[in-house]
């Protein structure tokens, strides 16, 4: 308030002194009383003429004068100094802008009665060009809650044409997509003095919505019912849309931040407040330990975290036992990363002051998983059991073999139908020979045997097979139970013959012969059986490692490839030998070193190995099959090549995959003479993937004129198992 | 000449090569196998002039070369289990209309109304084909276990032939 109670004192006195700013007095309705030279020349002013001109016609919006002059006398009234206010003003065309600092003129001057008003004007024009050109939104609101102010960018960011549609046109009210809550943001304002970063939906001018962050302070005191204000607006929309896609994904989000040597919790989304059963937003400003179960879990966690920086990672996949706040306990995993401080030269990390985490409620999974763990050993149990059956039973046969008596198979290796065949021959021939010799004696002798006639007839038939089996059986594999049921037929129909027969001695002979044929049948079936077992007791183990192969320790190791090769084919030598197929170690890297679990890998190696000789077929005549193996490093990797002749992968089986899916054996190899699990290639594939490797398989017709689709004919199929090497 | 008999069992010559060990000893048959569904089919057409007295199906079959049986035998994940292909074979034989196979419209007349002359021998128990043997009229089934007789399919031939006191003198006649 001036001290100049009388107008024309006051510009005397204003006459006197040089003030190196633009000053002037008006009446209350504006016009110029006087103005010095400095305002004149701002205002582009002439001396002769000014006192006619008012400065109400300068403001660029002549509406925000009276804004202005409200908050003056407001100001005036309550024994304030009036706030400075910047004013655009339209001068010679030109805006300019102008800082008002003005005060009210009162004559007397105790009373109420307003004559005009002295102020100063500064030019601020190249200032409030920079605000407004700041890309956030500043706006001004008059005490009725109308626009009076807009810069370009708020105008760009509500998607209007210019100032002009909302200036003087919109009530800041119809800017909020829920007006009601412009109110609690005037309140909010009226009751703090200021608002800073207030998240507020807007709504643009075609109707869609954007999130701003909202700062803004009072013009006049916030103190009385009506506010004016002025403030600015940061476009937040994509921030907010994934603040609010991150309320409701199901995962708790949380930071801590270190206080006094606290850790306290900030920033808690509402899956977090659910997860550990807080109310809304009351997890917040809690102490982080309020979810862990004991402080030996929390320095194990805090431990973990560190460890996990140290190697300038995030702790992923930690699992945590944590308590909701009645206490129930459940598991979360988390996924965490530390928060530093910035270091002292500005670059490097300084000390961890908190971390930031997900966290994913997994009690369930954990009980699964336990529940699956159980299973899995309780199955492992099982599979041992088999195991060590297996083993009882290869004895068994071994020493019912050894009982047998003199055996002209090898211990190993398999019998074919052929041999089979062979060795039957002559020892059929001895019993046939004896049993028609008895018959044709009998036959002489009018000898009774006590035998039906379809008895007879049978005894008849089954002379007749035995006697050329080749005839009446054509698939090789069928004449060994055939030729066995028609022996012990053939005894079966002896019994009824007369006991006290004069060709007793005769009897015992066919008896004898039939005996060695049944013998010889009996050494071929303990052959197979034995064999059978070793092949079911790897198959078994080979289950029972793919089962349990999540509950097994990573043993990593530094190990030479050529050695692990070496012991997959110790494994399946006897396998190899049985099938009569050779094993060629083509060329193998000597010096390639592996960082693996020796016993997986092996297993890895020993499984692809298996399906090689078991779907190899003899090259040549008279030539065992083999099964190459090699090795190719290509950079980082090495290639472990498994090669066999025989049996074709169909394409489709390739593409698809099929082959590595748990269980499924490939349509031109599920015949029980090659037993298999279909775990073997899935369990190499996921072994090789734990070291970030793979399996992958080729088969093509051997012969390349082949076409690929005769899968008739011989196959060449590599199967590569790609490992990372350690060093070479 | 002696009666037919037909046995589709794709491990024939295999693990139940012992099935077939008293049939063939016996003399009596005159003995084909089929090794998958194709082949079983194939057998079952060509029987029109001369049919055949028993025929044995298993129900895990394998497709064998006809597009329509590899065909379905992929839809079902190649897996004998699923495709179940001895059960399809018999739908196509007697249920046409509900068989998943399509195979060419015109079936043999031999096997009108003679599912008494058919049998199955599979590892599925009969409570799981219940609806399957009353839907196609099949009345003779037998599982394979561990303590199945190896004269088990000697002992289903002559079960479905039960009339034939001796079928060789029977057919000739």
């Amino acid at each position: 308030m001036s001290d100049c109670s009388n107008v024309a004192e006051l510009i005397e006195k204003l006459k006197q002194v040089d003030l190196p700013v633009g000053y002037y007095v008006v009446e209350k309705d504006g016009r110029f009383l006087y103005a010095n030279k400095l305002l004149l020349d701002l205002l582009h002013l002439k001396a002769d003429n000014y006192l006619q001109a008012s400065i109400a016609d300068k403001y660029a919006n002549p509406e925000e004068r009276k804004t202005f002059v409200d908050i003056v006398l407001g100001a005036a009234a309550r024994n304030q100094q009036p706030p400075k206010q910047v004013i655009s003003f339209t001068v010679e065309g030109r805006e300019i802008f102008v800082q008002d600092h003005c005060w009210p003129i009162y004559n007397p001057p105790e009373s109420q009665k307003l004559v005009g008003f002295v102020g100063s004007l500064v030019d601020v024009t190249e200032e409030e060009r920079y605000r407004r050109k700041l890309p956030v939104g500043v706006y001004r609101v008059n005490p009725e809650g109308m626009v009076v102010y807009v810069n370009q960018a708020m105008v760009k960011m509500l998607k209007y044409g210019s100032p002009e549609d909302i200036v003087d046109k919109k009530s800041v009210g119809e800017l909020y997509f829920n007006p009601e809550k412009e109110k609690e943001f005037s309140d909010l304002l009226k009751e703090k003095g200021e608002v800073v970063d207030k998240k507020v939906e807007l709504v643009k001018s075609d109707g869609q919505t954007i999130w701003v962050s909202a700062s803004a302070y009072p013009l006049g005191d916030p103190k009385v019912d009506w506010v004016s204000r002025e403030g600015v607006l940061v476009n937040v929309t994509v921030e907010e849309l994934y603040r609010q896609i991150m309320e409701y994904v199901p995962v708790g989000l949380y930071r801590v931040l270190k206080k006094d040597g606290k850790n306290i919790l900030h920033d808690c989304n509402r899956q977090f407040d659910e997860m550990f059963g807080f109310a809304p937003g009351t997890a917040n400003g809690q102490r982080a330990e309020i979810v862990h179960v004991s402080p030996e879990d929390t320095v194990k966690y805090e431990k973990a975290i560190r460890d996990a920086d140290l190697l300038g990672q995030p702790l992923v996949g930690y699992v945590l036992r944590t308590k909701k706040q009645d206490g129930t306990i459940i598991f979360i995993e988390a996924n965490t990363r530390a928060i530093h401080k910035r270091g002292e030269s500005g670059t490097e990390k300084g000390e961890i002051i908190g971390r930031i985490g997900a966290l994913r409620d997994i009690t369930n999974e954990v009980a699964l998983r336990e529940q699956v763990k159980e299973f899995t050993e309780d199955f492992g149990a099982v599979l041992h059991e088999y195991s060590s059956a297996l083993l009882m039973l290869r004895e068994s046969t071994d020493s019912a073999l050894e009982s047998l008596g003199q055996d002209p198979f090898p211990k190993v290796g398999e019998i074919t139908p052929r041999v089979a065949d062979q060795s039957l021959s002559e020892p059929v021939s001895k019993f046939i020979d004896s049993l028609i010799r008895l018959r044709s004696q009998m036959s002489v002798n009018r000898q009774p045997a006590n035998l039906t006639p379809e008895e007879f007839e049978d005894l008849d038939n089954y002379q007749v097979l035995l006697k050329n089996p080749e005839k009446y059986i054509p698939e090789p594999a069928l004449r060994l139970p055939a030729i066995r049921d028609a022996v012990k037929n053939i005894l079966n129909l002896l019994d009824k013959f007369e006991s006290s027969s004069q060709y007793q001695e005769q009897i015992k002979d066919v008896k004898r012969n039939a005996e060695e044929v049944l013998r010889i049948c009996s050494l071929i079936y303990m052959h197979k059986a034995g064999n059978a077992i070793l092949s079911l007791g790897k198959q078994v183990r080979a289950v029972r490692n793919f089962v349990t192969f999540h509950i097994r320790e990573d043993r990593r190791d530094m190990h030479f490839v050529s050695k692990l090769i070496d012991q997959a084919v110790s494994e399946w030598a006897d396998f190899a030998h049985i099938r009569n197929v050779e094993i060629k170690l083509d060329y193998i890297h000597p010096n390639v070193i592996l960082n693996v679990s020796k016993d997986d890998v092996v297993r890895a190696m020993a499984n692809l190995l298996h399906n090689a000789i078991k779907y190899s077929w003899e090259r040549k005549q008279g030539v065992p099959p083999w099964v190459d193996i090699r090795t190719r490093v290509v950079q980082k990797w090495v290639h472990i090549e498994f090669e066999d002749w025989g049996v074709p992968i169909p394409a489709d089986e390739i593409k698809n995959d099929v082959l590595f899916r748990i269980g499924v054996r490939g349509r031109l190899s599920s015949d029980r003479e090659r037993g298999g699990t279909g775990v073997g290639l899935a369990d190499a594939r996921r072994v090789a993937q734990r070291y970030g490797g793979d399996v992958t398989i080729v088969s093509r017709p051997a012969d390349s004129k082949g076409k690929p689709d005769n899968y008739k004919q011989p196959f060449l199929t590599t199967v590569t198992l790609r490992l990372p090497i350690f060093s070479n | 000449m002696k009666p037919k008999i037909l046995w589709i069992e794709d491990e024939a010559t295999g693990d139940m090569s012992s099935f077939a060990g008293p049939v063939y000893a016996s003399m009596k048959y005159e003995f084909v196998i089929a090794g998958n569904a194709s082949e079983g089919i194939r057998r079952i057409i060509e029987a029109e002039s001369s049919p055949f007295l028993a025929v044995i199906v298993d129900i895990r079959l394998q497709p064998g070369d006809t597009e329509e049986w590899i065909d379905y035998f992929g839809q079902r994940g190649k897996d004998p289990k699923a495709a179940r292909l001895g059960r399809e074979l018999l739908y196509w034989l007697f249920k046409h209309e509900q068989a998943n196979v399509k195979l060419m419209d015109k079936r043999p007349q031999w096997i009108v109304n003679q599912q008494h002359r058919f049998g199955i021998l599979s590892v599925e128990t009969k409570e799981e084909l219940k609806k399957d043997l009353d839907e196609l009229g099949i009345t003779e089934h037998v599982t394979k276990k561990e303590d199945t007789p190896h004269t088990v399919l000697l002992d289903m031939i002559k079960k479905l032939v039960p009339k034939i006191s001796n079928p060789a003198r029977e057919s000739e006649a």
